[in-house]
């Protein structure tokens, strides 16, 4: 086989080979079954003439969690193209079309795209895919080392996007497969959006580390995807705290995936009953547990707890990652590293930017951090309410009202609004007194607000935008 | 209240439907509203509501409406209109 000259990334590094590799890597539960390594190689050397590569511009990528969708997705990495990784279904796109001009679209066939005097329909070899070329005027092209554009929060409709470089993919890739040990063994059932930072870094680390990656579109609460990952003998799964929630009510064992060993907890800090229970449930099979923080601005893993520090550090954020420094200053958490992002992208003219962040994050969030540099989470900056010049973090309210799902300061004269789905007025009342007093906020700056559903995002985590645009 | 105006109302209260909203053609993820965290929030709906408790099967299972409406009638709950 032809070995490609390719982007140095840890996961494209199979196209180097010469040799046919037969070992499984994708799957997606259809009916041509696993795709090898050397299939995928062969498949990425036969898309490649569809996307030319010069001059170097931007791929807007909307892919589903199919075979095609990854293959897209690795298409457009080798092509050497800068890359924005989106949700199929993106609200708002035309808006980051005309803020990004990206010179390729790749999206699913179905979708209704209302750009057609901008772009022209060319033909992609990829079941359920379309391939969209701008026409017109060229961009000016994204800085070198720009590979991968990920918005800071997808289903909003914002345009703002981190800005990742080759190194920062490559430096994180190889640091999260330190971190877990990871083996080309581990098959991960992947159901998270290959848009989302935790989803697409297990595509990555699974074919980086020779591993394989069964995607699907199943949700953890219905019988498809277990029947899938019991059939295809899935040994890893990764999800945020929602997912965790899902798998304690229904019982890890009562799903019968007893190949399901490895599992991933990213995406937000648990309640630590849930994770005692987890870890329980886990340690009963002889598996292994991995907690890990991070924030797409790092590319994005910054921390791991390994499981046997688990007992001990329970509750805790773990390490940093290889190459990787953890500093608290004035309470918030401060990472320097190889995976730090070059910087925030708001459109085009911004992607020709280089590095204006040089490997230092501060993360917003607060932590604490051990003697033997075990980070420990306690809150997030952004998620204060000043009243009267004191502080009040919102997540420790959350954790006191427990019936309650968020709370927040408006703008200006703070007031805290608590969003709850219980509309008995008795309850709001009583949810208020027990506020006021275990904590000594006064009355008038509480409010209890009922509403018909808490808004999640597509990764599972709370979308706070969205109850503020409520307010 | 009816034992299904009860289901009905434990649908339309989780996933954020009008009052007078027809429920009984819903099917999982065929709205976007029942999504996997709705379906969580329903089965604790209908759990309580009923003071049932579903097993794992039963929940990986409750696709649609009409399935809601058989797992209630396997743990003895009428929904005849008298």
């Amino acid at each position: 086989m032809t070995p490609l000259p390719v982007p140095p990334l840890p996961f494209l590094s199979f196209l180097n080979k010469r040799d046919h590799d037969a070992a499984p890597a994708l799957h997606d539960g259809g009916s041509s079954g696993w795709l090898s390594f050397g299939e995928l190689h062969e498949k990425i050397v036969s898309l490649l003439p569809s996307l030319p590569a010069t001059p170097r511009g931007l791929v807007f990528c909307l892919l589903p969690r199919t075979v095609e969708g990854a293959l897209a997705y690795l298409t457009a990495a080798a092509s050497g193209y800068a890359l924005m990784m989106l949700d199929p279904g993106t609200p708002r796109l035309d808006g980051l079309i005309e803020a990004y001009q990206p010179e390729w679209i790749i999206l699913p066939e179905k979708s209704d795209l209302s750009i057609s005097n901008l772009y022209r329909r060319v033909r992609l070899d990829l079941a359920g895919l379309a391939l969209w070329q701008r026409t017109g005027t060229a961009s000016s092209s994204p800085h070198p080392d720009v590979f991968l554009l990920l918005l800071t929060s997808g289903s909003t409709g914002g345009r703002k996007a981190v800005r990742l470089s080759y190194a920062n993919l490559a430096h994180n890739t190889d640091a999260i497969i330190a971190s877990l040990d990871l083996t080309a063994r581990e098959r991960a059932l992947l159901h998270l959006p290959l848009a989302y930072s935790f989803g697409l870094s297990v595509l990555n680390m699974q074919l980086a580390a020779g591993g394989s990656v069964l995607l699907t579109d199943h949700s953890p609460v219905g019988r498809d995807m277990w029947d899938l990952a019991r059939a295809q003998e899935a040994t890893l799964f990764a999800g945020v705290p929602t997912h965790y929630e899902m798998l304690a009510r229904l019982g890890l064992d009562r799903l019968q995936v007893p190949m399901l060993k490895t599992f991933l907890q990213a995406g937000g800090k648990m309640p630590l009953s849930l994770t005692e229970d987890l870890l329980r449930q886990v340690q009963a099979r002889q598996g292994k547990l991995f907690v890990m923080y991070g924030q797409t601005e790092a590319g994005p893993r910054l921390t791991c707890l390994p499981l046997h520090k688990m007992p001990e550090k329970i509750g805790a954020a773990g390490y940093a990652l290889k190459d990787g420094k953890l500093a608290i200053e004035d309470g918030e958490i401060v990472y320097t590293g190889p995976n730090v992002m070059m910087g925030y992208a708001e459109g085009r003219a911004d992607l020709a930017l280089g590095d204006t962040q040089r490997g230092r994050l501060a993360t917003g969030d607060l932590g604490q951090l051990d003697s033997g540099g075990c980070l420990r989470i306690t809150g997030r900056k952004q998620r204060f309410a000043k009243l009267f010049g004191e502080r009040i973090a919102l997540d420790d309210l959350e954790q006191l009202a427990r019936v309650v799902v968020t709370a927040y300061a408006l703008e200006g004269a703070d007031k805290i609004v608590l969003m709850t789905t219980d509309k008995d007025a008795a309850t709001h009342r009583k949810l208020k007194d027990h506020l006021v007093k275990s904590t000594g906020i006064a009355s008038p700056w509480l409010e209890v607000r009922a509403i018909d559903a808490v808004p999640y995002q597509t990764t599972g985590k709370v979308d706070y935008r969205q109850m503020r645009e409520w307010l | 209240m009816s034992n299904l105006s009860r289901l009905e109302s434990c649908f339309r209260e989780t996933l954020g439907l009008p009052p007078d909203a027809p429920v009984a053609g819903l099917r999982y993820r065929d709205d976007p509203v029942w999504d996997s965290v709705a379906h969580m929030r329903l089965v604790a709906a209908i759990e309580s509501a009923f003071d049932i408790a579903f097993s794992t099967d039963q929940i990986l299972d409750m696709s649609s409406f009409a399935v809601a409406c058989t797992l209630l009638k396997s743990h003895g709950i009428s929904l005849e209109t008298l």
